[in-house]
């Protein structure tokens, strides 16, 4: 070995030291002190695996940004359960004789039993809505403060009450409905975590929103914009007081007075028949149209000009597809053509796509962006957190991303490269598919510290710090502590029967709690879904008496509140 | 040695174990009290530093609305400017007069 090159000096592991280090020193850089803290969830980790975990009838959806509540559905989709959490050592009686090598069947199914019973309990059934309607699993938006919740719910509409021709076109602007992604009605309930009551709703008839994964809806702060894709419409709404508050709504108009303004002129005149383009339609046609012409004179050559004529019917065609708040006052809409956002193109990635910053207050447009744009995914890379809106609920509660952390942009651009240099790559795909990302759906990102890459290595293919459904593999997945390289704690989402169904087509979705070694996996076989609960469980020699166990125990219940 | 005794009286909130600590007890130095500046006018903070409320990236997006915005302006001017001394276009050539 070379003697000028020194190992890397592994720091202390030891949870005794790193505290008395903490004592003495604190933290040693300004704006490190999260940080910090944080370091000591290598020492405290979700370490056990209950595998198959009976729970209620019910679909298990996620937790509370405070962690306090967890929230689940019913199993007929009309009501919202809320469960309260009892902490990360709630089963450590549960399992207190239990041993890694304890084979024994009544102890095992005592503990698959009982163990949800310990970690959770029931609050509030909260009825939401008929029979007819079914509330999405996959849509959840809290508010900051973890008191509210505003789920949706959608019911098909039957054939015998097909809606009226100009139900289904409101404006110039209204898609065509796609068979294969009929219209539906949907709402929007506004429920009360702490009183376990409905607060509010809000419908929308004949219309197709978006709702998986909030993709239709965004939350900020208390400004909440739903994307009506049927009417082209955006509506904006405040939360105040527990209530849906209307502000405004975006797309045939951009002001709240247009409509009365409008309407003193041409009283009678139906929407769909209207020969004029669309407000919002029109400022982003305007903002195309001004700089080509500002590029053409710049250039004193028409051509940027002449283009922006050949494809202005393709501009005059574009639909709005996905949107997101980047604050109370600004949108990232993404447009697209109407067969990208009606569903009919199976391929969504390979055509082409705008984006637009658009200033609600001011009713302008700040920026439009392709999406192979070299300057748009500059800022994703660097603005990504401005994107994602990580740090509006809680300093403590950060997600690592490409623009915060160092191995996560790593990941992104070993991802990038991987594009570029594939067989039908390029940078121009590698722009398009990182691009594809924007509008980032409302409160899709983990901010559980296991997930934090500064401080655990783990394969991003299995999990990752987006609460997506991941292929599950055959082996656990490995976390490794950052700062020494030691293996700390495993993963295992599989079941432990063998099933027929093959591991790639098999799907596990992680819902881990925001700061505690708590963390669920779901795991979805054929119909039936398996439920696993991933724990800190500390198997202390069963050779000691009970009462040094339960000063262990005590101990890590204490030091889990000054984390 | 049991794990409750190891960890008896973890983190350690014992004032003494600081507030009685001195680097050399024995020296003379330690009994003089250090000489401390005491400043008797009030001097306001030239700058004072605040959180901006909006984000970096609309802070860019805006800038970058606003700075075309002047080149827009600027350019109109010096258009303008332009056509008062002399007009761009050249007086077309009519053919027809020509024998």
């Amino acid at each position: 070995m070379d003697p000028f090159v020194k190992p890397r000096k592994v720091p202390p592991q030891n949870i005794i030291i790193r505290l008395i280090h903490r004592e003495t020193f604190g933290y040693k850089k300004t704006g490190t002190h999260f940080h910090t803290a944080r370091q000591f969830y290598q020492n405290v980790f979700p370490n056990f695996t209950v595998i198959n975990v009976e729970k209620p009838p019910c679909f298990l959806r996620k937790f509370s940004p405070d962690g306090k509540h967890f929230i689940a559905f019913s199993s007929d989709q009309t009501s919202l359960e809320v469960y309260t959490y009892r902490g990360p050592a709630a089963a450590g009686d549960l399992l207190q004789n239990i041993s890694i090598n304890n084979k024994s069947d009544k102890q095992n199914f005592e503990v698959k039993s009982k163990i949800f019973d310990r970690f959770f309990k029931l609050k509030f059934v909260v009825n939401v809505s008929q029979s007819s309607e079914q509330l999405n699993r996959e849509c959840s938006l809290f508010s900051d403060d973890g008191r509210y919740v505003i789920i949706g719910s959608a019911s098909y509409i039957p054939d015998d009450l097909r809606p009226h021709f100009y139900e289904i076109y409101t404006n110039n602007e209204s898609v065509v409905p796609n068979p294969r992604s009929p219209l539906e009605d949907y709402t929007l309930h506004l429920v009360d975590l702490h009183l376990g009551k409905l607060c509010d709703t809000r419908q929308f008839k004949v219309d197709k929103i978006f709702l998986s994964h909030n993709q239709g809806l965004y939350l900020y702060k208390d400004t909440l914009a739903v994307l009506s894709v049927q009417h082209q419409v955006i509506h904006i709404f405040q939360m105040l007081d527990g209530m849906f508050v209307d502000v405004r709504k975006i797309g045939r108009f951009c002001f709240e007075d247009d409509s009365y303004f409008f309407n003193s002129v041409f009283p009678s005149e139906r929407a769909f028949k209207e020969p004029f383009i669309n407000s919002l339609k029109h400022r982003l046609l305007t903002f195309l149209y001004k700089r080509a012409a500002y590029i053409s004179k710049a250039n004193q050559s028409p051509y940027e000009l002449r283009k922006f004529y050949q494809y202005f019917d393709n501009f005059e065609a574009l639909r709005l597809w996905k949107m997101q708040l980047l604050d109370e006052n600004h949108l990232l809409i993404k447009y697209a053509s109407e067969d990208v956002v009606t569903l009919k193109s199976t391929d969504a990635n390979s055509q082409y796509s705008f984006f637009v910053v658009y200033n609600i207050v001011e009713s302008k447009v700040l920026a439009i962006y392709e999406n192979t744009s070299k300057e748009l995914l500059d800022l994703f890379e660097n603005f990504c957190d401005s994107f994602r809106n990580a740090s509006i609920y809680t300093e403590t509660q950060f997600t690592c991303s490409p623009s915060n952390n160092l191995y996560a942009r790593l990941l992104q651009h070993r991802f990038k490269q991987t594009i570029v240099s594939a067989k039908f790559g390029g940078k121009t795909e590698a722009t398009k598919r990182l691009l594809a990302q924007l509008p980032i759906s409302a409160q899709s990102y983990s901010s559980s510290p296991y997930l934090d890459l500064s401080l655990f290595s783990y394969d991003d293919k299995w999990v990752s710090v987006m609460e997506r459904p991941k292929a599950c593999g055959e082996h656990p997945i490995r976390f490794y502590a950052r700062d020494s390289g030691f293996l700390k704690f495993r993963i295992y989402a599989g079941s432990s029967a063998r099933t027929a169904t093959p591991p790639a087509r098999r799907l596990v979705a992680f819902t881990f709690h925001p700061t505690d070694p708590f963390a669920i996996s779901v795991q979805r076989t054929n119909a039936e879904y398996i439920v696993n609960f991933h724990i800190r469980h500390d198997n202390t020699s069963l050779e000691n008496n009970g009462a040094d166990d339960s000063n262990v125990l005590n101990f890590l219940q204490r030091w889990s509140n000054y984390l | 040695m049991s794990v409750a005794e190891f960890l008896k009286g973890l983190p350690s909130y014992n004032e003494d174990n600081f507030s009685k600590f001195h680097a050399d007890s024995n020296s003379r130095t330690a009994l003089k009290k250090p000489s401390v500046y005491i400043p008797t006018k009030d001097f306001p903070s030239e700058q004072v530093i605040v959180t901006e409320k909006t984000s970096i990236l609309l802070r860019y997006l805006h800038q970058h609305w606003e700075k075309k915005g002047m080149q827009k302006k600027r350019d109109h001017s010096s258009v303008d400017t332009d056509e008062l001394n002399q007009s761009r276009k050249r007086p077309r050539v009519d053919y027809s007069t020509i024998p």
